[in-house]
């Protein structure tokens, strides 16, 4: 999976805006959206609000979550703990990028929130990194982590199954009556 | 046939990391051949004992030692740049030590790993020549799998990934007239 289909996956998550049109409720196959008044905030899809901000025809509200102090919590308690805290959105690091990048003239503080997010990615990142090391190095077999966002597991995903891939074949030179083919072939 | 499999040999010299060293007892002499491994697995029978097979000095006593104290200041392209491969393949033979291999084996991969991974996963856009130089074959195309996952994700990040881009061919045959009127 590429990182430009994740952050595909992640326009899906609604957003509010406050629209300066007025329309009637249009009826998409996702779901129906609107009505849309002049004034009135409204849910919609990330992808819809993009558009519309770049043709100048909303405000996006920043969601609750991307607050100064709300990250700052959020990136204190993830260095605390050992394992995954649960995150604000599951498409955070994406949402991110997307509404900074269009509209951070209505994000108030757009940089540190840049900077915090960026901060909470990197302690995730590292804590994933550490759990893949102890996996492979203690030899399990299964594996649970919670709490972890599509974009972080994607990052990963391709190093730690070939990783698993040759592991496996090196475990399966101890016992060679278990594998198929008795030897494996790099 | 002698003649053959080194005149083999020589021509192809890639598969120089292939070749181990086999002992041919015959009654009359003893000759000690390079053989290719993919013919000694056929050649050898536990019933005739036609081939006995010598292990490389990698996979011996001495510097399982070494591996098994730190695996990480190996240099394993130097060591023969297949050696998890060909490791495998040497189990074939039915040494005496052959659970000993296998472990040692095991333990490198996993005792190397976090490098890697910190390695491939870190190092953007830089020179990563030494880093993957003292690498085995495997390491070097589980490196290049992580440095994939990197730079599709910073190229995401820096908004690279949805930018238009001239394709490589379209390039190479230098006909676009767009980069002369534009400046």
């Amino acid at each position: 999976m590429d990182a430009s289909e994740v952050e595909f996956l992640a326009e899906k998550e609604t957003v509010k805006i406050i629209p300066n049109f007025s329309l009637d409720k249009i009826y998409l196959i996702g779901g129906d959206l609107g009505p849309f008044n002049p004034g009135l905030p409204v849910d919609v899809p990330v992808w819809l609000a993009l558009n519309l901000k770049q043709r100048q025809k909303c405000r996006i509200v920043p969601p609750a979550w991307m607050d100064v102090d709300k990250l700052e919590e959020i990136r204190d308690l993830e260095r605390k703990e050992d394992t995954f805290t649960p995150v604000p959105s599951p498409y955070y690091m994406e949402l991110t990028k997307l509404l900074l990048n269009f509209a951070s003239d209505n994000i108030p503080k757009a940089d540190e929130i840049r900077t915090l997010v960026k901060d909470i990615w990197d302690t995730r990142i590292a804590k994933l990194r550490l759990s893949a090391d102890s996996f492979i190095s203690q030899l399990e077999a299964h594996a649970k982590l919670d709490n972890l966002t599509l974009m972080e597991i994607n990052t990963i995903r391709a190093f730690l199954l070939d990783s698993l891939n040759c592991l496996y074949k090196l475990r399966s030179n101890q016992h060679p009556g278990s594998s198929k083919g008795q030897f494996a072939d790099f | 046939m002698r003649d053959f499999l080194s005149g083999q040999s020589a021509a192809s010299p890639g598969w120089d990391s292939w070749r181990s060293r086999v002992t041919r007892t015959t009654s009359r002499r003893v000759q000690r051949w390079s053989f290719l491994c993919g013919c000694q697995k056929g050649l050898y029978e536990k019933k005739r004992r036609v081939l006995s097979v010598e292990l490389p000095k990698v996979y011996r006593e001495g510097w399982r030692t070494v591996f098994n104290a730190d695996p990480n200041v190996v240099d394993l392209h130097k060591m023969g740049p297949y050696y998890y491969g060909l490791g495998s393949q040497m189990l074939h033979f039915d040494s005496p030590e052959n659970p000993e291999i296998a472990q040692t084996l095991l333990q490198t991969f996993i005792g190397r790993f976090r490098r890697n991974m910190d390695s491939s996963q870190n190092a953007y856009n830089e020179d990563t020549s030494a880093l993957v130089e003292r690498l085995d074959c495997l390491e070097k195309a589980l490196f290049s799998s992580g440095q994939s996952g990197l730079n599709s994700f910073q190229s995401w990040e820096k908004g690279r990934a949805s930018q238009l881009t001239a394709s490589s061919l379209v390039l190479n045959y230098r006909k676009r007239k767009i980069n002369d009127l534009q400046p």
